[in-house]
Order: C-alpha cells, then sequence, then structure tokens
C-alpha cells in the first residue's frame, strides 16, 4: 500500500546558521526504504535524532526530499504537488506527538472535529458535520460533551484522544503515529494502545507507530523497524527481532531498558556502549 | 490538632532505627490556595531516607510527587501553604530553620537534578560560569581554584575535553551532556542529599543507561543520598535500594525494592506495573489502572480530607 525507496532528505542545520546566506544542509535521511501493507501494523524505533520523525513527515510529503521515490495505493506520489495531493491526505493521515500545539487552541473540540468533514466534502451541513464529529467521539472514548470544550481543558490523555480522532476522521488507509504515548501516564498511556489496536481492528486501517520506547512498539506492532542515524539498521517481524535482535545497536537498545525486575548488576553489566 | 493519618498512610513500620535518618518527613500537608479555594495535594506524607541510600518517589502526574520535593527545597509556589507536618534534615526542623541557613542549605548540603537540563541551566551563562558559580558561593573557593575543580567534576562525569566545554553555552550541547553538567553541578560541593526529579525522563534509553550509571557510581563514591523521583517503577527496580509510591498526595505503599518488586506491594503499585508494557512479555495485556480500583483510592482521599475537614472545626471549637 505505501512503499518508499531511497528517501534522502536533507535539511538545513539549524544549530550552524550564519549570519548571512544559507545554512549548511544536513544528511538526516540517507536512503531509508519502507514498506507497508494494508492492514499491517509497524514500529518506527530510534533514539533521537536518529530520522524517524523526518521519515514520517517525508512519508506524508510534508518535508522535501533530496532523492527517493514513494508509492502510496499504487500512484507514484513523489513529484505530487499539494493540489494532486490533496485528496490523498484524506487517505494518509499524521497525530504528533505534541497534542497542544497539534490542534488549534482557539477552536472547540467540536469544531476542529467537524472541520475535515466540511473541507472535504463529506458532509453536506454544518449541522451533519457536527453529527459525525460526535461520532468520532465516541469512537475514540470520549463523551458528547467535550465537543464544547477546548484544548487547554483537556489533558494530555483525553487530547491525545482528539488527535486521534481527527486522523480517523476520513477513514485513512494509513496513520502515522509519532510518539503519541510518550509524556503520557503508564495508565493513560495503555488506554490509548488499546484505544489504537481497538480502531485497527475496526477500521483495518495501517499503522506505523513511531516510538523510542520498545516495549510499546513490541506490544502493538507486528513488524518492527530500527533506525539509527538515518538509516534502517535492523527491520522484521517483531518475534523474531525481539527474539534474536542482529544489529548490536538493537541489542543495545534493548539492553538498556530498565524492567522492573530488581537487578543490581544491571548498572554496571549491562554495556550499552558497544555500538 | 490534626486527625491522625488514616491506615493506607502506610509508613512503613518495622523499619525504624535508633539513629535519625538523613531525611525525615513527618505528616506532611500542603494545600493550594487559589481564587478562594483550598485544594489539599500533600496528605500527611511521610518518608525515611537513610544516608547513602537511594529513594524512589513514584507516582502519577498529579500525584504529589513534585511538591514533595519542592516542600524539601523550600521552592513551593506561593499558593502552597504548609499546613502540618515536619521536614527534618540530619536532625534539624527545615521549617524551623531562620531562612538564611536553609538557603544555605541548598547548593551545598541539598543539591538537586531536574528533569530539563536544558532548563536547569541557565541559557545566558557559559558552562564554565555555571559550574565554578557552585563552587565560589558554596564552597569559597577562588576563581582559579573553582576553574581547576570545574574540570575536574566535568572529566568526573565523563565529559571529554572539559576545557572546551567550559566555554560553550548549554545550547551548545545535546540533552545528554548537559544533564552531565547538571549532575556535575549537584555533586560539585560533595551534598548529603540530591533531589532527583525525574533526571532521565527526558533522555533516550542508552544515554538514561549511562546518566543513571554515573548518578549511582557518584552516589557510591561520595555517600551522598538521593531521593529519586519518578514515574518510572523499571528505574526503581535498577537503582534505588526502597521506594514509597504516591497518590493523590498519600503515600500509598513503601518499602525495600526486593520485596516490592517480588510481589508483596499495595494494589496500586500492582496496577502501574500492569499498565506498563514489556518487550519481554508481549503477550501480557496492558491494563490501565481499572474504575475500581480508582473509585477506591477516590474514596479513601475524600475520607481522609472528610476527617481533617472535622478535625480542623473540632480544633477551632
Amino acid at each position: 500500500m505505501l512503499e518508499a525507496s531511497g528517501l534522502r532528505v536533507a535539511l538545513p542545520d539549524r544549530g550552524h546558521q550564519p549570519v548571512f546566506g544559507r545554512a549548511p544542509m544536513i544528511e538526516i535521511l540517507e536512503g531509508v526504504d519502507l514498506a507497508v501493507a494494508p492492514g499491517q501494523t509497524i514500529g518506527l524505533v530510534g533514539e533521537s535524532g536518529s530520522g524517524k520523525s523526518t521519515l514520517a513527515r517525508a512519508l506524508m510529503r510534508l518535508v522535501p526530499l533530496s532523492a527517493g521515490r514513494i508509492v502510496f495505493e499504487g500512484r507514484d506520489i513523489t513529484a505530487l504537488d499539494e493540489a494532486a495531493l490533496r485528496p490523498l491526505r484524506a487517505r494518509m493521515q499524521i497525530v504528533f506527538q505534541d497534542s497542544q500545539s497539534a490542534l488549534n487552541p482557539r477552536l472547540a473540540i467540536g469544531t476542529a472535529l467537524a472541520e475535515p468533514f466540511l473541507s472535504y466534502g463529506r458532509a453536506k451541513s454544518s449541522r451533519e458535520a457536527r453529527r459525525l464529529a460526535d461520532g468520532l467521539l465516541e469512537r475514540v472514548g470520549l463523551d458528547a460533551g467535550f465537543a464544547g470544550r477546548y484544548p487547554h481543558q483537556l489533558s494530555g490523555g483525553q487530547r491525545q484522544r482528539v488527535g486521534i480522532a481527527r486522523a480517523i476522521a476520513l477513514d485513512p488507509a494509513l496513520v502515522i503515529a509519532d510518539e503519541i504515548v510518550s509524556g503520557l501516564d503508564v495508565s493513560v498511556q495503555a488506554q490509548v494502545l488499546d484505544l489504537l489496536r481497538t480502531l485497527r481492528a475496526e477500521t483495518g486501517m495501517a499503522l506505523v507507530l513511531i516510538s523510542h520506547d520498545l516495549s510499546v512498539v513490541r506490544a502493538l506492532c507486528e513488524r518492527v523497524v530500527i533506525m539509527q542515524h538515518g538509516r534502517v539498521v535492523e527491520a522484521g517481524e517483531s518475534a523474531a527481532v525481539f527474539a534474536s535482535p542482529q544489529h548490536p545497536y538493537t541489542r543495545a537498545l534493548l539492553r538498556a531498558i530498565p524492567l522492573p525486575e530488581v537487578d543490581p548488576g544491571w548498572i554496571d553489566n549491562v554495556d550499552v556502549e558497544e555500538t | 490538632m490534626t486527625p491522625p493519618p488514616p491506615s493506607a498512610s502506610a509508613a512503613p513500620s518495622g523499619v525504624e532505627s535508633a539513629i535519625p535518618p538523613l531525611l525525615e518527613i513527618e505528616n506532611l500537608r500542603v494545600a493550594i490556595h487559589a481564587r478562594g479555594a483550598r485544594t489539599p495535594v500533600l496528605r500527611g506524607v511521610g518518608l525515611r531516607l537513610e544516608a547513602g541510600r537511594i529513594l524512589g518517589l513514584v507516582g502519577e502526574s498529579g500525584g504529589g510527587k513534585t511538591m514533595v520535593g519542592k516542600a524539601i527545597l523550600g521552592v513551593l509556589p506561593d499558593s502552597a501553604r504548609i499546613e502540618a507536618g515536619a521536614i527534618r534534615f540530619e536532625g534539624r526542623d527545615l521549617f524551623c530553620l531562620p531562612p538564611r541557613e536553609r538557603r544555605a542549605l541548598l547548593g551545598g548540603s541539598i543539591a538537586t537534578i531536574l528533569q530539563n537540563p536544558m532548563t536547569a541551566l541557565n541559557p545566558a551563562y557559559r558552562i564554565g560560569d555555571q559550574v565554578t558559580d557552585v563552587l565560589r558561593l558554596h564552597a569559597g573557593l577562588g576563581r582559579a581554584e573553582a576553574r581547576q575543580r570545574a574540570l575536574e567534576l566535568l572529566a568526573s562525569v565523563h565529559i571529554r575535553a572539559p576545557e572546551r566545554v567550559l566555554r560553550l553555552y548549554p545550547h551548545e550541547l545535546s540533552g545528554g551532556m548537559c544533564q552531565r553538567v547538571v549532575i556535575s553541578i549537584a555533586f560539585a560541593c560533595a551534598p548529603r542529599l540530591i533531589i532527583a526529579d525525574e533526571p532521565t525522563t527526558a533522555l533516550d534509553v542508552t544515554v538514561q543507561h549511562q546518566i543513571l550509571r554515573l548518578i549511582r557510581d557518584l552516589q557510591r563514591k561520595t555517600g551522598t543520598a538521593v531521593l529519586f523521583i519518578t514515574h518510572d517503577l523499571g528505574v526503581v527496580a535498577k537503582v534505588c535500594d526502597a521506594v514509597s509510591v504516591i497518590h493523590a498526595g498519600r503515600i500509598l505503599d513503601a518499602g525495600p525494592v526486593g520485596r516490592i518488586f517480588s510481589g508483596d506491594r499495595h494494589p496500586y503499585t500492582e496496577a502501574l506495573l500492569d499498565a506498563a508494557p514489556r518487550y519481554d512479555r508481549p503477550e501480557s495485556a496492558l491494563r490501565p489502572v481499572s474504575p475500581e480500583l480508582r473509585a477506591q483510592l477516590e474514596r479513601e482521599t475524600t475520607e481522609f480530607d472528610r476527617l481533617e475537614q472535622a478535625a480542623r472545626e473540632a480544633a477551632r471549637a
């Protein structure tokens, strides 16, 4: 359904912005391949700076590519202009980590959720859009009273549900979720992950779950892709990768996770600096 | 004056020792007063931390764990009122100390490591100035001595090329490097207590491991005690000697990590463990804290507040 090959992205290096002229470009993605089958859930793992968020944005055509090709539902979208992309945008959606800044602070939740139905012509009237928005709230486990509230009146977990609701509004074939549970309490995280599971089963959507947390990925994803320094270092079925990680970086990531078991040797004996 | 703590505020019994602990918090009650309303945030918190030990303070956001740290440091928000209780550091009640003496403790005997190293450091000053400031203020070192000591400190947190780092500004360093600098400042004056509030939450797992090792190594070498505030029970299991679990300003569970992690624990602690996914147990369902347990805890909290209110009225009458 989605096939990306040889993706390269270079962005201006804001750390070295000269007073005049352009900042030098740095390579964020150095030739990444990623394939997502319909209904598949893929976990994209890596540490900060590994390029996983840039990859998500590149797949959505939100950052310019310097090389590579993206085919979505049989169409080459690498060079499509925004007007041609627009109908496809309904089919591929992204949920961002920072739910606070992802929502317009001046729009009530109901208005924000009704908006895609109107702008994509899926509702004939704003009343119908409102009704559809109420339905969305229900699907993500929020009662209809939330429609009248504003983003700042919601908790982080509730805002993230709204972000998910907006992403699934137009029945997308693919949802990319970028670190949507980091920063949430474990109990709230469990609820959001459970919601994603339910929605995936209901809609058959494919899901790319970006996370730095391998345990979260293991709980939800059938495939896992490990990134480091703008490259994919390991990819495969979750069961296989977690049972016998092949790349030293994957092994280091796994060992560095503190499982809730007392192990006085963990701090000293675990060497995560192998890579 | 105040009602007896309810049964659930379980300060661990049987761990009392003859020597006073390094840090002892007793029946700490703090409430936020805003717009004429009083909202309790700490409901009779009790903690003990022995010298040279690491105590984990765990809970969900809003549970009051950061408030405990702030109360020890004396940096509660203006709207907060300490209504009862005592915090004793080396046997001295911090609330009874003159402000001057209390301030002198901070940065010297009691140091902090906060979650966001980027904001813990002042963006407008070079690393060198920020490390030497502490040394000149608390250890009374001269400029040259302080610089020399700062170089040693940066080397002790495994910063390569400390001379270069001294000249840099915080934004020129990565999050992990900034946290190393913050740790070097925290350990600069050989503190007896460090309050570490989510010190590794913003870091990648491999960097987290390095930082945890660093804190533990320095802590062992210097004999400093650490109050380790975190939401991550995994981190607690790996670095702490004991743990207290806080919910709605009440300590619900407390004990040595060996006991808590081998299964003798409060249902709330159990629920927090069940909610976190584990890569080694993919088949286990992720269970959020159940509505029944939430309701039960809510009832206990309400009951606690009701008893306290009754006691206040009785005291007033």
